[in-house]
Order: C-alpha cells, then structure tokens, then sequence
C-alpha cells in the first residue's frame, strides 16, 4: 500500500494539496456545528470514529498480533510450535475466549473469564506497585520535606507553610468519620472539619486551575486549526 | 384477592377490612357465579344455577365474597318510599330522601344483620326511631314503631302492625329460653348510604329507610329478618311480616356506622298521602290495578304508575350506591362500572332507572347492552351506548313464566294490595311506570328481545327468597312494603306483569336528530332512527350498528372468548369473569366454533356469524329469575341472554370521562386527570419564537471568540507579544529548556509520544523544537508510544526532521502495547532482541540496540503528554524504576498536575503546552508556528476571562436589585 | 470437563479458576515489584509480556463490538443507518491503507496528517465555544467555595495569556504562584487520596472480594 502510495503521490505534490483541501473542508464540516447540528456535522463525525477505529485497530493487529503472535509461531512452525506452546496455551485459554464477549448470552462466555481474570490480575498488582512507589511515597516525601522555616528564600517559607496545610487541609476534606461523645473527640472534629473545610477552598483553586488549563488547551487547539486554515490553506493555492 | 362485599373493592388477600369502605372482608370459599351471582361449592366445577363453567380464578371472587348476595339470598333491599321521613318536605316538594341516599350497590351484606341479631342494641342515638316506640316489646319496637300509624294510617295498615306486634311478643314468649343471637352492637352496622345494599333484592335505601332498619335492628336476629325487613321496607313484600316472624339466621354486619336515623320510623310507616299522591300524579293510575291482584307467580305488586321521580340531585351514580332495587334487580359490579360509564349521560331520574332496568334485563325485548362481569369490565360500554339503543321496554309475553316470588308472601301481599291505600298504589304505580316508560322509551330504539326472561329464573330465585325473607318483617314494613313492591317490582315478573295487562307503554316517537349526540349522529342518519315499532318490528340491529360492530351484533361467551388471544394466566386473570371462561353451550354452537376460525384483530371484536344454539337454561321458556338491573340481549344468538357485555355500545360508544369513585383504581383517576387535562400548549409556539431570534448571546460570544482568534492572524505587527524570556529564571519553560541543553552530545533521549492527533496543535510545535535542540546537541532519540496513534505522530515528526538532517539518528520503536503493562516490561527488561521497530527490524539490529540496555542508559526522558492518565501511568509505572532524569512537555490541560510531580522532584521540568514551545522557540532562535499562535491564543484567553468576569458581574448586578 | 480428577466444570462454574488466576498473577506481579529475584522478575517478565497481548486482544475486542454494533443498525436498517455505513467504510478502508505498515507509512501518515488529526483537532476545538456559553451560564459566585474556583480560572487564565506580561508581569507571577502552591496543594491532597483509593481497590481486587472480571 506505501509503496503504491508513494508511487502515485509525491511529497508536496497533489496529493498534499488535496490533504489540505480535505482538511480544510473536514474542519469546515466541524464548525458548522456552530450553526446548527447538521447531516454535514454527522458525516465528519462518523468519518472521525471510523477513522480511529481502522487506525487503532490496524496498528493494533499489525504491532501484536502480526509481530508478537503470528509472526513467533510462523517462524516456528518447521518445529511444530515446540518453543512456542506456550503461547499457543495462553492464546487458547486467555486470549481467543475474549471474543466470546461477542455473545453475550452464550454459555461460553464463562471461557472469557480467565483472559480478564489475567488483566485484572496484572493491573491490579501494577496499580498497587505504582500507587505506592510512584505516588505515596514522593508525594509524602516531598510533602514533608516542604521548607517551612523563614530562613528560606523569599517567601518560600510561607508557600511551604501553605503546600503543607493545603495538602494536608484538601486530605481531610474526604473525612467521614462521626466524632465521638468525650471532649476531646469533639474538639479533634471540630479542627478536622475546620482543616477540611480550608483544604476543600485549596481544591477549588486547582480545580480553578485545572478549568483555565483546560480552556487554554482547547483554545490552541481552536488556534492551532485556525492557523492551518489561515496559513496552510491558501499556501496550496499559490504553490 | 378478596372482593369487598360491600363495594366491590378488590382487595389483597390478606386483608382483613376493605380498603376503600373498610367493611370487613370475610374470605369466603364458595365460589360465586359470574353471570348469575350464585354461590356454589369450592370444587364446583360449573354453577348449580347457570351452568356456567367456574374457573379457578374466579374462585377468589367467591372465596373472597362469602357475604356476596349470592351466598346470601337472604339479603334485603331496603327502599326509599317517598315521603317517609318526620322532617318532611312540604307537599309538592321533593322528599330529601326519596330517592337520595345513595343506594348500596354491592352485593348485600347480612352481616351485620346477623351481628344485630346476636348483639344487644346499644346505641341511643342510632336507635332514635327506636326510641319511640308503640309499647311493644321490645322486638317488636322497630315494627311498631315503623307500624305505627298516625292517625291517618288507613285501618288495615294498623291491623298489620297490631298483628307483627303480637306475632313478635308470641314469638319471644314462645322461645324465651333460645340464647338470643348477639346483636350486633350499632356500631357494627353500617348505616351510611353506602352499605345498605339490597339492591340484589331491588330497592334504594334512604336515610329514612336506614332509621327503620337501625330501630329494628336489634329485631333483626337472622338473614331473613333483615331481608324481610328491607324488603318490607321497600315495599316489595307486603305480606313480608310473615315471612319476618320465620326468624332466618342473621349474618353479622360487616361494619357498623352510628349514623342515626333521620326519622323515627313512624313517620317513615306513614307518608302523607297526597304527597304521595302529587308526586305520581303524572303517572296513571292503571297499574295500580294489577299490584292488587297479583299472579301466583309474582311475588310483588304490579307497578302499574311510575313512582314520583327523585330529583337528579338524589342520582348517585357511584360505584358504591347503586341501588336499583325499587325497580327490581340486583345490581353486579358489572352494571356498577356500566352506570358509572352512562352516568354522563344520565340526564334525569327516568334516564337513570331506565339504563338501571335495562341493565338488569327488565325489559323482556332488550337489548344488547348486557350488565357487566364482575371484575372491572369496560366502563365505557355502557357509557358508549346511547340511549338511542338503550334497550326498550318492550312488552314481554312470558310474564307468566317467571315464578320469581314465593307464594307464601303473595296472600299478604294480595291482601295488603287489596287494602292499600291509594297513595300507596299511586306510588307504587308512579314508580313502575316510570321505570317502565324509560324502559319503553329505550326500547323504541332497539330491538325487542323475544325471550328475555330466560335469565331471569336465576334472579327471581335469588330474589325469591330474599322477598321471602323480607316478607319475614312484621306487618308494620306493610305499609311501606306495599308502594315499595309497587316500586320495585322485583325482576321482570311486576314490570311484565304490567305490560300484559294494560296497553303498552305510550309509543316512544323516534329519536330527533337533535336528541342524538354528535358522534351518533354522524355515524346514524336520523332517518335510520328507529321507532318502537320498528325496533319491535326487526329482528336484527340497525343497519349502522352492524356497520359499525357487524360482529357485535349477536355472539356468544364462548365465542368472545374464542376469539380472545392466547393469554397466559396472569394476563387471564385481568379479564372479566365473563370472559375468562367461555359459557359452554348446551348445544353446539356453529357460530363461535367458526368465529374461532378467524380470530378477530382485536380483542373485542369477534364475528358473528349467526344465531348460536343456547344451552338449556338460556333457552325460551325455561324459567328464570331475573335481576331487575340484568341486560338482556334481544338479537342475534344471544337472544334471551342475559349478562352478556354490550359490545355493540363497547366498541361505537366513545368513552366518556365518569365521575371517578372509590372503586376505581388509582391509575383510572390519574389516566382520568391526564385525559381530563387540556392539551399542552404545543411546542411549536416556541420554536418558532426561537427561530425568530437569529443572533443571540450565545452567538454573541461565539463571535467574540472567532474575531479574538482572527484578529491576531492579521498582520498587524503583533508577534510574540509577551512572552516571558529567559531572564525569569524560574520560569518553567527555562527549566525545561536548560534540561535540554544538558543532554550530553552523541547520548541517546528517550522520546514518548503519548498523545493523540488531537493534541498535536500544541504538542507538536513542543516536540518539533525539542527535536531541534537535540539534533543540535546530536543526541539520538528513541521514540516510542504507548498509544497506536503516537507512533505515526512519532514517525511523522521524526521523518520530516531527518529529512532536513540526514544525519540524525532515530529508532521508533512504535506501538508499545499493554499501556501500563507495556510500560512496566519496558522499564524492568527494556526490549528483547526479538522485538522489532515500526520497520521490522528487530531491536538487536539497531544501531542504538549496543548503547542502550535500558531506561536508565537514556541521558533524557522527554514525555509528551496529552492527557492525565498517560501521565500518571509514567509516574507510577515508570519513574519509580528509572534514575535518568525525566521531563515532560505537557498540555496546557494538565499542567497543574505535571506541576506536582515536578515538585516532587518525580519530573525535572515541565513545558506548558503552546506557551511554552513559543518560549522554546524563541530561545532556540527558531520561531514557528508556537510564536506565531501564542497572540491568537492570548486574545481568546482574555476574552473568556472577560466572559467569566462580566458573567458574575452581571449576575451579582441583578441579584443586587433583586 | 474431569481433568486429572479436578472437576473443572464446577470450578468454572462457580469461577474458582477465574479468583485463582486473577489472585495469583497479580501477587506474583505485586512481589516481583518490591522483591528483586531473578527468577522472579523472569516470570513477571513473561506475565507482563503476555498481558500485553491479552490487552491487545481486549482491544480488539472493544473495536469489534463497535463493528457489531454498526452492523446490527445497518441489518435493522435503523434510521442512523447511513452513519453506520459511513463509520464501517471509513473503518475499513483506514484498517486496509493503515494495516501493512502498522501506522508508520507514508499512506497512514497522510492519512493520519489530512484526515484524522483535522478531524479531532476540531472537535476539540469546538468545545471552545461551549465552555465559553458554559461558563457564561453557569459559573456563578454563589458559595465562596466557587467564588475561590472563579477567581482561581480567571487568574490563571489570564495569567496564561502572555499578552499580559506587556502590561504587568504580576498576572504571570500570580498565574505561577496559584498554579504552584495552593493549587498544588490541592492536587497532591487529591492525588493522596486517588492513590491510597487505587491501593484499597486493588486489594480488594487481589483478595477475592471485588471481581469484575465474573460475570
């Protein structure tokens, strides 16, 4: 197919030109949206999801089946699989039976069990591992090793001070725990919940944050296309 | 479930008292009888009466039904004589109670009758007429004082009471040792005007009516005495008394209201006469005549002038309180939802006792229209029906053949009738033939039926002894038992009686157009408006009625049922009895067995085909007893039937909202609420009005944004406005940039391309300008993707730098599958030497496979991140094991989180989007597309700041005039 | 099915063997993280390679059930029948040009470069002007806790925009401060929270009591 390709297409040659083109109309389609949601709208978006479905579903089948299933075994048939039964094994208890999931109301769908019983399996080790090795500990670690003494620089103290509270504060927002009957149960409440009540204003802010981040994001994106249209586009004419 | 013998009510099975009239529900375990209402045995497969075949399901009707009339027909129906109360009206006034307690329309309940019999009597108040007695003994205070004549009271009336006085005391002397069955306490019995029923026994009770029976009812020790006693009290028997004095075993009342008496009964036992005598004043005196004498076989006396008619006001057409008794008839469930369906169209008394008769099957020549099945039937099937085609009161040949009564009341009854007074026959004429007129009148439209007395044997026998047992009152009911049986006329044999001895009934003129309703008329020509004696003429319904319903015209149960779809038992059990089970015919009908041939698209309309084979006891000539309220069908095959559901009015009649009652579900009042509510304004109005507004805020604000991302593309000299330099040192993007410049010359960097197509406008200026800076450097980059798509976005970038320099070196490793599995494999073992790159070349074959054995032999981690998870999954899976440092070019989406890791010391610098490769570029002295974009990107930024900001102002500026 | 005297019918049936696995690999998996073995690591090696694959397979699963679904619209000529139409063909003709070169040829990458990335680039790009109506609408100063959300976007938001550093380098100096202390306080207290929730789900995961992989 490439090779087919490159034989018709050329770099910068029409081909190109009617990319841009495609793109340029493929993104008007888009935008009509803005106007009115539209049979246009539902094209570009149906060519969308069939595009990245035979995209992701290609490279999937060429990368891990071809390389990593078929391409073992077919090297290895002269020897009757002997070095690859294993993964003849695996394939026929965890993988194939996945596709069993097709039918729902089969009985078989049982088989299907073992290959995401195996998923689930692994990825909740991985979760574990990584929770605790990638984020509990440094995160602890760098919570607790904030600078909070005013011989730091500047005011880094105080943001020290105020990565600590807000931390611990955005923490014990998350507390549901009824406070007991003795005194100092009740006073422990009430400063959790006034530590919590603080640490929810922290997650705001970076909720806040993460609002404008995500904004600024889709703003590029609006930018980034608009750019194509303004500089790619006429570029193509006057090549 | 149980059936509230008062109601009707279904109820649930463990219930103990009904839910809409809290009478207490007794499970029963006979089974009753869907047509005819007789109860039978448990195990009886087909009715003793009827023949019909009793299904299972039917038996928790009858099992829950064990105080239906049915069981007992010993059950009373009270009546509503004119005038009867103390507080009358003045002449020429409507008696407040004549007509206008709402009549018990449910099977009787002799309960609390059996209940008074057993307990003493308690109640002062409720026994107000009691209190007021003749000094009598005490059972026979409610006689003598119902009995008590004023002084106006014609001397055979004050014989009769002197007689059930003396009849009452020799009775208790006679048994003084007999344990007097427990009263029932007045609490128990229901005095309200929804649980007097005796509308099997044909009557209506009045509050006057409920004063008499609560003053006797500590008389009142049996069934049969509470039948003999509402009887007499309607007038039905007039030589009840005698039968009263037989003692029949009272069945405790179901429930008790305190509700007392409005009049003592005295006054009730003496109506003034020209009262009396006013109010039937229209009608003609000749029935009178026949109530006199009546035939052995009937029980009552003839009506032979209809009775004065109660005011509209006094109709209550519920559920609960249909009594029709004082015409004859007992009422079903059926009927109930029929009359409650016609109840819109009930225009006046006439109307109502007419649909009430011709519902019971009075009219010998009726009509289609047929009472309904216990079980919530089709309301509308009356209501659909027009009078137009209410059945006539056609005259009935076979008068002669209903046995109805005993022959033991008819002595005192022919005596009392003989002796009445004339206000008595005026009234029991008034009332007859005013039944009869409606009844006529109806029947001008329809056909008449030939035989329809064929059902009623089943009702005269129930009435027969419920008439029986009233007689059983003492002689003081006579007086009111005497215009009540002229009322009443208990099934067919008084009104039939009527029709053989005088001349028919006035001639109903044919329906005028006006009269009809609109959907009638369109559907009926007016010239197909039929007289009486065109109707009596034909033997086949109108011709538009055929077209209408052709296959309603005459059918069978068996037929209708035939035709039914094959339901399960569930959806079984929501069918009427009627339908339920076919009726098995005596002999083979052809009709239904070819019905059944073709079965019907609906339900409802099954094909007749011709007159089907009655069984034995439908056929002409067999004597029946029939319920004044019973329809009977007067063409086709079913001619002579009676209980059989009117299709014709069913399927032509629209449904009209009734006045929703108690017994209806409460999914019927809501589906009547919603039908009742006017239409929804359509929604057009207001997309039209949307339409017209073109250009609103929201277009507004779209065109802001669209000009703030244009108007920077203009060439205005407004490149890269702003962008922070290197001269703030903590600038993330300089750090970012200074982790790159310390990648050692000729070291291998690690490049993930962890996003997908749609982050390239801000991702792909970042990986283009680091890719720059390390060619510069001439650093070797491996890429790989844990995404299918970041390996092409990896190759596209990758190919297009190479192409300008030939010399860099890259390897792609592609697609990494697995994602967080992928990664970790990667991070533990890096690559086996069997693995190949997006060429297929294996990774031993590489050029970079000598120098690189695993993540921690990169001099640089470059992480392009497009979203959240990806990067989390290099932070937990990856990170953990590697030691070479890691930085990460991330959306301006996520890069608050990239923040913490990089606080965490997890990452060694992070770059912000398109910002940050404007910076990038800059500092790199190549500025591209990231330069040229970053003023469009401010502008829109402002702008949606602005949006949020005038957005609150807005809103606090109104909230504060608020 | 009796196998070496193991019902493994009744296993299956009562998913003993599905707890089994999914138990046992990811203990295997879970030690191999925290001990260093040899051995060990050889067979987390080959367990996680093989994951990799059943992954691939669930994807492709996923994927297919897409197809079916289209497919059933399509044979119950469903009113969005032609879109089906339109998502199996794109579908297929990308799998056939993307296929023999997994991703990285120069017919993928155009259509990679011409089709798809300016498709999804403005669908993103489209959500620009729902925020901005969404933000109009609803992002109301009603508690102090959206007043804090409020002024925190606002701040960055304008912060973000470099124009800005031409009238003041305070709006990035706050944008950065914001970004780097409470809302990074914020973050890690929400991170802290996700990580010790992903640990108690995978062990509940890893003990036999959550399993989501049984019907």
């Amino acid at each position: 197919m490439d090779a087919l390709f490159d034989s018709i297409c050329s770099p910068g040659g029409a081909c190109d030109v009617l990319g841009v083109w495609l793109a340029a109309l493929l993104t008007i389609l888009v935008l009509t949206y803005l106007i009115h949601d539209s049979f246009l709208f539902r094209l570009a978006s149906s060519l969308l999801v069939g595009t990245a479905i035979g995209f992701a579903s290609a490279v999937v089948v060429h990368r891990v089946l071809w390389d990593l299933v078929v391409a073992p075994l077919w090297a290895d048939l002269p020897n009757w699989f002997s070095n690859t039964w294993a993964l003849l094994i695996f394939l026929v208890f965890f993988c194939f039976p996945l596709w069993l999931r097709l039918a729902p109301n089969s009985r078989a769908t049982t088989w299907s069990n073992l290959g995401l019983a195996y998923l689930f399996g692994i990825g909740a080790a991985l979760a574990i591992g990584g929770a605790l090795s990638g984020i509990l500990a440094p995160q602890l670690v760098a919570t607790m090793s904030v600078s909070v003494s005013p011989q730091a620089n500047g005011w880094d103290w105080l943001n020290g001070i105020l990565i600590v509270v807000g931390t611990l504060g955005a923490f014990l927002t998350f507390r549901f725990i009824q406070p007991g009957n003795r005194p100092w149960q009740r006073v422990y409440d009430v400063i959790t919940r006034t530590w919590g009540t603080v640490g929810r204003g922290f997650i705001m802010v970076a909720f806040g944050a993460l609002l404008a981040g995500l904004i600024f994001a889709r703003v590029s994106a609006l930018v980034g296309q608009l750019y194509f249209l303004i500089h790619d586009l006429p570029a193509t004419l006057f090549k | 479930m149980l059936y509230c013998p008062q109601c009707g009510t279904p109820n649930k099975s463990n219930s103990k008292f009904c839910k809409n009239c809290a009478a207490l529900l007794q499970p029963s375990t006979d089974i009753r009888c869907p047509i005819c209402g007789t109860s039978n045995p448990q195990d009886a497969a087909t009715c003793k009466s009827c023949g019909t075949r009793l299904s299972t399901s039917a038996a928790g009707m009858g099992a829950s039904d064990k105080l239906s009339p049915a069981d007992a027909p010993e059950t009373i129906t009270p009546f509503n004589p004119p005038e009867l109360s103390q507080d009358a009206d003045a002449p020429g006034e409507k008696p407040s109670g004549t007509f206008g307690a709402r009549p018990a329309f449910s099977r009787s309940n002799s309960e609390w009758l059996r209940r008074i019999g057993k307990t003493p009597r308690a109640e002062p108040a409720a026994a107000t007429p009691t209190e007021t007695p003749p000094p009598a003994p005490a059972p026979a205070e409610p006689a003598s004082s119902i009995a008590a004549p004023k002084t106006d009271t014609p001397d055979w009336l004050r014989e009769l009471q002197a007689e059930a006085d003396r009849q009452q005391a020799a009775q208790k002397a006679s048994v003084p040792e007999q344990p007097a069955p427990p009263k029932p306490q007045l609490s128990e019995i229901k005095l309200t005007g929804d649980d007097y029923d005796y509308s099997d026994i044909g009557g209506q009770v009045t509050d006057e009516m409920k004063a008499q029976l609560e003053a006797e009812a500590g008389k009142v020790e049996s069934v049969e005495d509470e039948v003999a006693l509402a009887r007499r009290l309607l007038g039905l028997d007039v030589g009840a008394e005698t039968a009263a004095a037989a003692k029949p075993e009272t069945s405790a009342p179901a429930r008790v209201e305190t509700t007392p008496p409005t009049e003592p009964l005295a006054q009730i036992a003496t109506p003034p006469a020209p009262e009396i005598e006013t109010r039937v004043a229209p009608t003609p005196t000749e029935p009178i005549e026949p109530i006199a004498t009546p035939p052995a076989p009937e029980p009552v006396a003839q009506i032979v002038t209809p009775p004065a008619k109660p005011q509209l006001s006094e109709i209550k057409l519920t559920g609960d309180d249909y009594d029709y008794s004082d015409i004859g008839g007992q009422v079903t469930d059926e009927m109930k939802a029929q009359l409650e369906a016609e109840a819109s169209k009930v225009e006046s008394v006439e109307d109502e006792v007419a649909l009430a008769r011709r519902l019971l099957g009075l009219e010998v020549e009726q009509v289609p229209a047929a009472s309904k099945p216990k079980t919530e039937a089709p309301e509308p099937v009356i209501a659909q029906k027009p009078k137009a085609l209410q059945e006539p009161s056609a005259p009935v040949a076979p008068i002669a053949e209903t046995p109805v009564e005993t022959v033991a009341a008819q002595p005192v009854q022919e005596k009392e009738q003989a002796g009445s007074p004339e206000w008595l026959a005026a009234l029991a004429a008034a009332s007859s033939a005013a039944v009869a007129a409606n009844v006529l009148r109806d029947a001008a439209e329809t056909k008449p039926e030939p035989e329809p007395i064929e059902t009623a044997p089943r009702e005269a026998i129930e009435t027969a002894p419920v008439a029986a047992e009233a007689a059983v009152e003492s002689e003081p009911q006579v007086t009111e038992t005497v215009p009540v049986a002229a009322v009443e006329a208990p099934a067919q044999p008084t009104i039939v009686r009527e029709r053989t001895s005088e001349p028919p009934a006035p001639v109903i003129p044919p329906l005028a157009s006006g009269t009809l309703p609109e959907w009638l008329r369109v559907i009926v020509p007016p010239d197909e408006v039929i007289a009486k004696d065109q109707v009596a003429a034909e033997d086949e319904p109108p011709a538009w009625v055929k077209e209408l319903a052709p296959s309603v015209a005459t059918l069978g149960p068996a037929a209708l049922v035939s035709h039914l779809p094959d339901l399960n038992e569930t959806e079984r059990g929501d069918l009427p009895d009627w339908l339920r089970e076919p009726v098995a015919p005596a002999t083979p009908e052809p009709e239904p067995a070819a019905a059944s041939t073709e079965p019907p698209e609906i339900v409802r309309e099954p094909q007749y085909e011709g007159p089907v084979e009655l069984p034995a006891w439908m056929r002409a000539g067999a004597p029946i007893t029939r319920d004044a309220f019973e329809v009977v069908e007067t063409t086709g095959p079913l001619a002579g039937v009676s209980g059989v559901l009117p299709l014709a009015v069913a399927l032509m009649e629209p449904h009209t909202l009734a006045t929703p009652t108690p017994a209806r579900s409460e999914g019927g009042r809501i589906f009547q609420t919603i039908l009742a509510e006017p239409l929804a304004p359509a929604a057009r109005a207001e997309r039209a009005a949307r339409a017209k507004n073109i250009f609103t805020l929201t277009h507004l604000l779209y065109l802001l944004i669209a000009l703030a991302a244009l108007i920077p593309f203009l060439p205005l000299g407004l490149d890269e406005l702003g962008l922070v330099g290197k001269e703030v040192v903590n600038s993330p993007s300089a750090v970012f940039y200074d982790q790159l410049t310390a990648v050692p010359a000729n070291s291998t960097v690690l490049m993930a391309f962890e996003y997908t197509p749609g982050a390239s406008p801000e991702l792909d200026p970042a990986a283009r300008v680091i890719l720059e800076n390390l060619i510069a450097r001439q650093a070797n980059v491996i890429a790989l993707s844990s995404n299918p798509s970041g390996a092409a976005i990896a190759q596209a970038l990758l190919g297009r730098a190479q192409e300008t320099h030939p010399e860099f070196t890259f390897v792609n490793l592609g697609y990494i599958p697995g994602n967080a599995q992928g990664l970790k494999s990667l991070a533990k073992d890096w690559r086996r030497a069997s693995d190949v790159d997006v060429n297929g070349v294996p990774w031993s074959q590489t050029p970079l496979s000598k120098t690189i054995h695993g993540m921690d032999d990169f001099a640089l981690h470059v992480l392009l991140l497009g979203d959240n998870p990806a990067l989390d999954t290099w932070m937990m899976q990856v990170q953990p094991a590697v030691q070479a440092p890691m930085v990460a070019a991330t959306t301006a989406a996520i890069d608050p989180q990239a923040r913490v890791y990089v606080n965490a010391k997890q990452l060694n610098a992070s770059l912000r989007g398109l910002t940050g490769a404007a910076e990038l570029e800059l500092w790199s002295a190549n500025p591209g597309q990231a330069v040229k974009t970053v003023n469009a990107l401010s502008f829109v930024s402002l702008v949606l700041a602005g949006i949020i900001i005038a957005a609150n102002v807005v809103w606090l500026m109104r909230r504060g005039k608020a | 099915m009796i196998l070496w005297g193991i019902n493994f019918g009744v296993l299956f049936r009562r998913q003993i063997l599905s707890v089994a696995i999914a138990i046992g690999v990811g203990v295997v998996v879970l030690l191999g993280q925290f001990i260093s073995n040899a051995t060990l690591d050889n067979i987390v090696g080959t367990l996680l390679g093989g994951g990799a694959i059943v992954a691939a397979f669930a994807l492709l699963l996923g994927l297919a059930n897409v197809i079916l679904f289209h497919t059933k619209r399509i044979v119950k000529r469903d009113a969005q029948m032609p879109f089906s139409i339109l998502i199996l063909a794109s579908a297929l003709i990308v799998f056939l040009i993307v296929l023999p070169s997994g991703g990285t040829g120069s017919a993928s990458l155009w259509v990679l470069r011409y089709i798809y990335q300016p498709l999804e680039t403005s669908f993103l790009a489209l959500l620009v002007f729902f925020i901005a109506t969404a933000v109009y609408r609803a992002l109301r100063v009603r508690t102090w806790e959206m007043a804090l959300f409020a002024l925190s976007a606002v701040v960055v938001l304008i912060g973000s925009a470099p124009f800005m550093q031409i009238i003041s380098p305070w709006f990035s100096a706050a944008r950065e401060w914001i970004v780097n202390v409470p809302a990074l306080a914020g973050a890690r207290g929400i991170l802290l929270g996700a990580a010790l929730g992903i640990i108690a789900t995978g062990l509940r995961l890893l003990t036999g009591i959550d399993r989501p992989y049984s019907e």
